[in-house]
């Protein structure tokens, strides 16, 4: 019996700090008031220990102490919240987390709500199945099994970089999968509604970040320039160290002064020579937007080989010719793209006229298949 | 006169209608006054004839008897004696522990008081003070002077052996007897040489049952002695118990002796109080 019994509450044993407290008022309760009596030597004859002796000798037995003291103990008792586990109890605990970028300010919170929760519930039940779910598209990240420390290890790893997106399905999913005695506990900084079923935690608070938002990189005067633009998210005035990086060296730090709310815009070059920098921003509570890689944009350029004769094949040509940034490759190795027609031609009970995309560096077996109707 | 001390002498007197001290269970003898005695005296009331015996008064001798029988016969004559009364007031600190024990012990004098002067009786009245006993004038008492000093306590003994207390006389004292002390020398002085001793003893209900409880300090009134004290339940009843146990064992000590102790709450009024107890033992007798 002793062994299924476990507690809620644990921070309800602090109540048991109510035992000195009422030894302590019994300790002091009551100063000696004075009364004046006509003599003393009736009352002499009493036992010495009603006279002034050590402080505990103040403590005395009483019903009155004694109730108080199984009242502390009955109230540590209720507080505690006991639960006993039955044998055959099953538990599923489904966490489903936001994988909102700006979940990873509140990454800590998270993990340290995840393993508070799932502490209090890992003695709830006989077997406990848990199961950590993102909520962004994909899924991954997740875990689903019967080990806490498995599911903590999990946790530790995730990484939220997603941006705005629904929360709903990934919820309707844990909601299936919980079963009759399942939770589903949902942790977010997001306001949103949730389903009935599903529990919120609110890990998210307030923040002072200042992150890069945009940047623009443009030629002027035979030089690459850039311009990136910082806002302030804050309810602040904020005071922010800025720098830019080259080859991983961290150049001069500059100061950024931005109002609430306010956006600033910073210009630069990139050296001679130099295709790509990266712009830093002192960290703050949200990292993801403290780094911003600029690089100088390069026109990529397309092999395309042209395996179609007669008209479609001179109207491929042509229209390849026109194209900036697309040649004609000459062999098959160095072949991007291809055209091929089917010998079915057009209908489409036949098989279509069809481009095939091939990858560089995969085997032509790798390819796209898009249908074209020309 | 003080307001207070002349209520409660008014008080006393309504009571004297009702109630007296027991006069008529004495024998009175000893100087002239306007009792009738026991004995036979010098008063013009003839009461008998007895034989001659040398060393009889011979103006009392019956000369007319002589003549007719040749023998000398003496005239006996009712005596008429004055009652002799001796008080002695407890005058410690717990007699004044509170107004009602006050004015109880103030009305308990006058009711004896009042009585000895309509009695035309010899009235000494002593009053004990830290064990010291005073001879006060009972014409200030009369007169209405009188204001009562409720202090000291009883330290060392009462010798009221020293007092010189009228033989044959009643001898009350009003004392709560709330002290430690050998009864014997007391009630043995108080009933020497003839005396009927009375004690009257007011008391007050919170000494017999006390209604506080919890952490106390008892301060003794008359020493001032402190003593801090839990008072519990169980305490209290031994309190209750050691109480009745003090007064069981004077009573008893006073029937020993063939005094009359009556105890006298502060309750109420004084016939009343007089009543439950002090008639009871013969400390008081019906007035009709």
């Amino acid at each position: 019996m002793l062994e299924s019994l476990y507690f809620a509450n644990p921070w309800g044993a602090l109540a048991l700090l109510g035992i000195p407290v009422v030894l302590a008022i019994h300790f002091f309760q009551q100063p000696a008031r004075p009364q004046l009596i006509s003599t003393l030597f009736l009352w002499q004859r009493e036992s010495p220990e009603s006279l002034r002796g050590s402080a505990w000798d103040r403590l005395r037995s009483s019903w009155p102490l004694w109730l108080q003291l199984l009242m502390v103990l009955l109230l540590v008792w209720l507080l505690l919240e006991p639960r006993w586990v039955q044998q055959w109890s099953r538990l599923n605990v489904i966490f489903v987390l936001d994988s909102s970028a700006s979940m990873d300010a509140f990454r800590k919170e998270t993990i340290s709500t995840v393993d508070r929760l799932s502490r209090q519930f890992d003695n709830t039940a006989n077997d406990v199945n848990w199961m950590l779910m993102p909520t962004h598209v994909s899924g991954g990240d997740g875990y689903h099994g019967e080990e806490r420390i498995e599911l903590m290890a999990v946790l530790n790893q995730w990484q939220p970089t997603e941006g705005r997106h629904d929360f709903l399905p990934a919820l309707e999913r844990g909601l299936m999968t919980q079963g009759r005695h399942g939770l589903l506990i949902f942790i977010t900084d997001h306001d949103y509604v949730v389903p009935a079923g599903v529990s919120t935690y609110a890990v998210g608070r307030p923040l002072s970040n200042v992150g890069f938002t945009g940047a623009r990189c443009f030629e002027s005067d035979g030089t690459w320039k850039w311009e990136v633009l910082v806002r302030n998210f804050g309810d602040a005035e904020v005071e922010r160290d800025w720098w830019v990086e080259l080859n991983g060296e961290q150049g001069p730090v500059a100061t950024l002064n931005l109002a609430a709310g306010q956006s600033g815009l910073l210009t630069g070059f990139f050296p001679e020579g130099v295709q790509k920098i990266s712009m830093a921003l002192a960290q703050d509570e949200l990292q993801l937007d403290n780094r911003f890689p600029l690089v100088i944009p390069q026109q990529a350029r397309i092999r395309l080989a042209v395996k179609t004769g007669g008209k479609t094949g001179q109207f491929i040509n042509r229209l390849t010719e026109a194209l900036p940034y697309v040649r004609l490759a000459s062999t098959d190795d160095q072949v991007d793209l291809v055209t091929l027609v089917s010998p079915f031609g057009f209908r489409s009970e036949d098989a279509p006229a069809e481009v095939v995309f091939r990858s560089k560096d995969k085997p032509l077996n790798k390819v796209v298949t898009l249908p074209v109707l020309v | 006169m003080n307001d207070r001390v002349a209520q409660c002498r008014e008080r006393s007197r309504e009571s004297l209608s009702l109630l007296r001290l027991p006069f008529r269970s004495q024998t009175w003898q000893g100087g002239q006054g306007v009792w009738q005695g026991k004995g036979t005296g010098s008063a013009i009331d003839f009461r008998d004839h007895r034989v001659y015996v040398p060393g009889d008064d011979p103006r009392h001798i019956n000369w007319q008897a002589y003549a007719r029988t040749g023998h000398y016969s003496m005239k006996v004559f009712e005596e008429e004696v004055q009652p002799q009364i001796d008080i002695v007031l407890d005058c410690s600190a717990s007699m004044g522990l509170t107004q009602e024990k006050a004015d109880r012990t103030v009305e308990l004098l006058y009711f004896c008081c009042e009585q000895a002067w309509e009695a035309g009786a010899i009235l000494r009245l002593y009053h004990l003070k830290s064990g010291e006993v005073i001879l006060q004038d009972p014409a200030e008492l009369l007169a209405g002077s009188w204001q009562p000093e409720w202090q000291g306590d009883h330290e060392g003994d009462f010798h009221f052996s020293r007092l010189s207390f009228s033989p044959n006389g009643m001898r009350i004292f009003i004392s709560d007897l709330l002290f430690e002390m050998d009864a014997n020398p007391l009630l043995s002085s108080l009933t020497a040489v003839g005396g009927k001793g009375i004690l009257f003893v007011p008391y007050l209900a919170e000494e017999v049952s006390p209604a506080w409880s919890g952490n106390l300090e008892l301060v003794d009134c008359e020493s001032g002695e402190k003593r801090k004290q839990r008072v519990t339940d169980a305490l209290s009843q031994n309190y209750r118990r050691n109480y009745q146990n003090h007064f069981q064992w004077w009573k008893d000590r006073a029937r020993q002796f063939g005094c009359h102790l009556a105890r006298v709450g502060a309750d109420g009024q004084l016939v009343t109080a007089l009543r439950d107890d002090a008639l009871a033992v013969g400390a008081v007798e019906m007035a009709v």
